[in-house]
């Protein structure tokens, strides 16, 4: 792995955990249930 | 939430931990490495633009298709279908979507048996001693019953088929709240630890004859050959996988989202089940088979290994490393209840469009509904488990899990974008969104995801289809059990066919004009 892969690897990485992060803190703080 | 329906999901979480885990699956763990590795990092570059252009608008338009859909009662893409698009032809086009997750099913719920299987073996050291890639060729050759004699039957793997699919029946009968959405809720979190203890696992291996994880994990994102990119078959290869992981086009999506109400969000929820999918297949997935490979077997080995077949890397690869590693037994039957848990979570859902179509147009009660499919699926899995090396299961792959998928793509991206109407759609879209879609991703839909589903259905039919449809290449013995399998598959269409036209004369909410309240194509 070169450093510049190690930085493509890793901002992938962040992009993806940050959706997640993203979306499921919106989800959950709006309260888990459906008729909410 | 569908109209007529009794049941629906009970919590958000739940809904997105079933969504997720319904895309989820063996496809991030066995079949993402397998198509990954003989390309090297290169495979990611298609991976990614077919994911951001194709994929992600696809499950924006599946939640969007699924949730109108049940507004109307209609909880399978045939009444979806019919109501987006007023033609007579519509409502048989849908059939894919009931189709191809029934007879997708029919073989995935096999194959996840084989990792229960192998997590019992691996528990209870059956294989230990087997430390070359031949040796566990054998073991997995004799697990199946194939080595010999007209039928590849072995008790042990028989055993395990049926405590398999016992226990998918079991949670699909219970319907959404009750089954799936339970499983789905303690599953998902559950596959997510055992993936991340492995992963870690893979990153603390020693370097083994000098290759180390950094080795491993640059054949997953290196890219050492750029022209490669210029070859169709990594682009192809690339969108089939992407289909596959997201579990677009195969009709479980519509099904799940019937059950949302009018004005639920589809665009976050949409956005979090893709997100999952991606975190579990690229960020774990992509950390633990192929650079577990590369450290123990190098590139070269690992890329053959992955070229002779999609499941070899997890059933004939990885046991051979477990047995090489410090807890090994541990850390194997670990990944093979990673992989059943996978499995579970996307086959639980692959009846449902079937049990929901019997139950909503052919008005089957639930009984009914599962005492017919549990029969149905258990006969029509009997070929698959004795004529497997005969390559029925192949044979039900390409035409089910490849062609019909991309076809339905095709076929759905065009309806909803283009007949639909991508502005109805937009607007359907983001009714109750908590999350409002850049206006990039509308032109996307309307004129890329679309064209580019028709030329990728396209391409893949201009590439291997007419070879195996005349079966070129195949065994003049597997030809009478290459056609059975087809015979399958249309016995199934045949009777979806019956039943959305019986349905459709005998139903009175099917003979309400689809364009009579503004609904139908623009």
């Amino acid at each position: 792995m070169t450093p510049f892969t190690w930085c493509y690897m890793l901002s992938v990485w962040a992009v993806i955990i940050a959706v997640n992060a993203y979306c499921f803190y919106r989800i959950l703080t709006r309260g888990g249930r459906r008729d909410d | 939430m569908r109209q007529g329906a009794t049941d629906g999901w009970a919590t958000r979480f739940g809904l997105i931990m079933a969504m997720a885990g319904n895309a989820v699956g063996l496809g991030n763990f066995l079949r993402f490495p397998g198509k990954a590795a003989p390309y090297g990092g290169a495979f990611m570059i298609p991976y990614f633009i077919v994911l951001l252009l194709i994929g992600i608008p696809l499950m924006w338009m599946e939640w969007t298709i699924g949730r109108h859909g049940g507004g109307y009662g209609h909880g399978t893409t045939p009444g979806m279908f019919h109501r987006m698009w007023g033609n007579r032809v519509s409502k048989y086009l849908g059939i894919f979507g009931v189709l191809l997750p029934a007879m997708v099913g029919v073989y995935y719920i096999y194959i996840e048996s084989w990792s229960l299987g192998y997590a019992w073996q691996t528990m209870t050291g059956a294989y230990w001693g087997k430390t070359s890639n031949e040796e566990m060729k054998g073991v997995f050759v004799s697990f199946l019953g194939m080595d010999g004699g007209p039928f590849s039957f072995s008790p042990q793997a028989y055993f395990f088929f049926l405590v398999t699919l016992g226990l998918n029946i079991l949670v699909f009968s219970r319907g959404i709240a009750g089954g799936i959405e339970i499983v789905a809720k303690y599953c998902m979190p559950v596959l997510l630890v055992l993936g991340v203890v492995l992963a870690v696992r893979v990153f603390t291996l020693p370097p083994v004859e000098g290759r180390t994880v950094s080795d491993g994990l640059a054949q997953v994102w290196r890219v050492d050959d750029w022209s490669v990119l210029l070859k169709p078959d990594i682009w192809l290869t690339a969108a089939g996988q992407i289909f596959f992981t997201l579990s677009v086009g195969l009709g479980m999506v519509h099904t799940y989202a019937s059950y949302l109400r009018e004005r639920e969000d589809v665009t976050l929820s949409g956005l979090a089940s893709a997100g999952t999918n991606e975190l579990v297949e690229v960020v774990i997935g992509g950390s633990i088979a192929i650079p577990a490979a590369v450290i123990f077997f190098g590139v070269a080995q690992t890329q053959e290994i992955a070229k002779s077949g999609t499941f070899f890397i997890g059933f004939y690869a990885l046991p051979v490393i477990f047995q090489q590693m410090p807890a090994g037994q541990f850390f194997g039957t670990l990944w093979f209840i990673l992989l059943f848990l996978a499995g579970l979570t996307s086959s639980m859902a692959m009846f449902t469009p079937l049990l929901v179509f019997l139950e909503d147009e052919l008005r089957f009660t639930r009984r009914q509904g599962v005492t017919l499919i549990s029969v149905a699926v258990f006969l029509l899995m009997q070929p698959v488990v004795l004529f497997m090396h005969h390559g029925i299961v192949d044979e039900l792959d390409y035409w089910m899990g490849e062609v019909g998928l991309v076809l339905f793509v095709a076929i759905e991206s065009v309806v909803f974008s283009w007949v639909f109407g991508m502005d109805k759609g937009w607007r359907e879209m983001h009714l109750g969104a908590e999350l409002r879609l850049p206006r990039f991703f509308y032109y996307i839909m309307k004129y890329v995801t679309p064209t580019a589903s028709v030329v990728i259905f396209l391409w893949w039919c201009s590439g291997s289809l007419w070879d195996k449809l005349l079966m070129k290449g195949a065994l003049p013995g597997d030809r009478p059990y290459l056609w059975l399998a087809r015979g399958m598959i249309l016995a199934v269409a045949a009777f979806l066919v019956w039943g959305i036209h019986h349905a459709w004369k005998t139903h009175p909410k099917f003979f309400e004009e689809a364009g009579k309240d503004g609904e139908g194509g623009e």
